[in-house]
């Protein structure tokens, strides 16, 4: 989403922004190494049911408390982790390869291609977001799968009016004519001259993007669309949690705290990156 | 802009709308073609005859060439029809009709929350650039567009809702007073994930309206104050959001599906999620029409504000 982007365009700040790209990564590192170690961590088996300790508010013993279950919430968090995460990040890498990709092409070849891919980019923005996400998961049924084509077919755009326009105003540059004049192939010119100049920016967009295709996927799961049971995904937890609020708002407040905890790191990285490209 | 240039550029726009309109609606008739299953046996039953299967298709028009279908399909949309919903006892348009004003009260709520958070951070954090003020506004701004919306709303519903009482649990009102008050924090949620963008923009707007020629010599001629703040800050700086309008509004929209779902608000984003829910074709293809001709026509408009605004824009 490009209008996303308008936050980050601020002049530079202070300092490399090395500090805030290594936090936040080391968050994110940190959340999906716990997701593997969930039951050592926390003590308690993510799956076990214990109907005995159904409800249990947050304590000492139970971080987040306990769920209609009686499993703990924690637990079931940092296990979700490793559902979140990577798909979250190929939710944002896919659609970012894909438009780089046609982005070039479209720019470098112009002609037809170019007014094709810009025309479908066009079309594709037409449909709000979560419309066509929701509309692509009913035509290939829910899941994984599903929501990763979603994201590809809606985020690509963005990275494809990027690039394009970076190439279109490299192309007649004297360097790339050179490059061009010396014999080298399309393929080359493309890949090691003009490209190169793009990617910085791409990549910066891809790293918040992350947060983009962790809402889509939290809000697919948690209207029944995305991660099914026994899977466990935070939106999904969000939701199990829902009829509950009344007396149990733990069981589905916290899943909500760790997506903000990913948001922030990934604003670290965001930040950090674009801190480094400015210097 | 001239008052025949405004004409001409209203017209054009028009005109190219049309177009888009038609692939949109050849997309939605397609939806048909890509969805597993025959549609006829759906109808039928698994264990219909090959005669009553073939005698569903000539009744769906299916045995028909394709170009044909999709005449007959803009016909029916031209009238209305969108066909009923899978268990056959509510017409479509009905359900369309029913589910509009909530979602267009929604996002009529969630504009104006917007445009009075963005308006009061923006002013806030313009009064001194970086400045603690700007840069804590700038903080929570870039995080409230990471805070799922749903998840804010359940927060609102446990936090506020519940303890207070003064809003409903869920659902919709039918009087003024009780929808305004089913609609303020769903509303309110929806706001918190788009007000960073608009904030952004205006505090740019603001900033540099602060630093131009033309507030230096209102100072100097005696304008201070609140007067000096609307008359020659506010209104250069609301011109490049009004182009953003737009884009926030199809944002809006979006985010209103799912909030709509978290609150039980009976309008026209959680028919489309439990439509995909329980897999209703009909539903589906007619909201994803109704969905993407607002946001057609909501750029349409947006375009037209600008050109009307901005003495800039090119005829």
């Amino acid at each position: 989403m490009a209008l996303v982007q308008v936050l980050g365009r601020r002049r530079a700040r202070r300092g490399s922004g090395a500090t805030a790209l290594v936090t936040g990564a080391v968050l994110l590192t940190l959340l999906l190494a716990a997701s593997f170690a969930a039951g050592a961590l926390t003590g308690h088996d993510p799956a076990l049911t214990d109907l005995t300790a159904r409800f249990r508010p947050p304590t000492a013993e139970h971080w987040f408390g306990t769920d209609q279950l009686g499993r703990d919430v924690f637990a079931r968090v940092l296990v979700a982790a490793g559902t979140d995460l990577p798909l979250a990040l190929l939710g944002a890498a896919v659609p970012a390869v894909i438009g780089i990709v046609l982005g070039a092409l479209a720019g470098y070849a112009r002609g037809w291609i170019g007014t094709a891919v810009m025309r479908l980019a066009d079309l594709i923005q037409a449909f709000p977001s979560y419309i066509l996400l929701i509309v692509l998961v009913f035509l290939l049924g829910p899941g994984a799968g599903s929501f990763l084509v979603g994201a590809a077919v809606g985020a690509w755009v963005t990275y494809a009016r990027l690039v394009r326009g970076v190439v279109l105003r490299l192309r007649e540059l004297d360097y790339v004519r050179a490059a061009q004049a010396a014999g080298l192939g399309h393929t080359r010119v493309l890949l090691r001259h003009v490209l190169p100049n793009a990617l910085p920016q791409a990549v910066v967009y891809a790293a918040s993007d992350i947060v983009l295709a962790l809402s889509y996927l939290a809000a697919l799961s948690y209207l029944g669309l995305g991660i099914q049971a026994p899977g466990i995904e935070w939106g999904q937890m969000i939701a199990e949690g829902q009829p509950f609020l009344r007396n149990q708002w733990w069981v589905s407040v916290m899943p909500g705290l760790a997506i903000i905890l990913v948001g922030v790191a990934v604003r670290l990285i965001a930040g950090g990156l674009e801190r480094r490209l400015q210097r | 802009m001239t008052g025949r240039g405004r004409f001409w550029f209203v017209g054009r726009r028009l005109l190219q709308a049309i177009p888009l309109t038609l692939v949109l609606l050849l997309l939605v008739f397609a939806m048909l073609k890509v969805v597993p299953g025959d549609p006829a046996l759906q109808v039928a039953g698994p264990r219909a005859s090959a005669a009553t299967l073939q005698a569903i298709r000539v009744h769906l028009g299916l045995d028909q060439p394709v170009w044909l279908q999709f005449v007959h399909y803009l016909g029916r949309v031209a009238t209305g029809d969108l066909g009923t919903t899978a268990t056959g006892s509510t017409k479509v348009s009905t359900l369309i009709a029913s589910g509009t004003p909530v979602t267009l009260v929604l996002l009529a709520v969630s504009t104006v929350f917007t445009v009075v958070i963005a308006g009061a951070t923006a002013l806030l954090a313009a009064r001194r650039p970086d400045g603690l003020a700007d840069r804590l506004i700038n903080v929570v701004a870039a995080f409230g567009v990471g805070v799922p919306t749903f998840w804010l709303g359940i927060v609102l519903l446990a936090g506020v809702a519940l303890p207070t009482g003064a809003f409903p649990i869920g659902g919709w009102g039918d009087t003024p007073a009780t929808v305004l008050r089913a609609a303020v924090l769903p509303a309110l949620a929806l706001s918190v994930s788009v007000a960073p963008v608009l904030m952004a923009s205006l505090r740019s707007g603001i900033v540099e309206a602060r630093r131009s020629e033309y507030h230096a010599a209102a100072q100097a001629a005696g304008v201070r104050g609140w007067t000096l703040t609307r008359r020659f800050v506010l209104r250069n700086a609301a011109v490049p959001p009004v182009s953003l309008l737009a884009a926030l509004t199809t944002l809006l929209l979006s985010g209103a599906v799912v909030v709509e779902s978290t609150f039980g608000l009976p309008g026209l984003g959680l028919s489309l999620t439990q439509a995909a829910q329980n897999r209703d074709f009909n539903v589906i293809q007619g909201l994803t029409l109704v969905f993407s001709l607002a946001v057609v026509a909501v750029n349409l408009v947006g375009d037209v504000l600008v050109a009307l605004l901005d003495p800039r824009v090119e005829v």
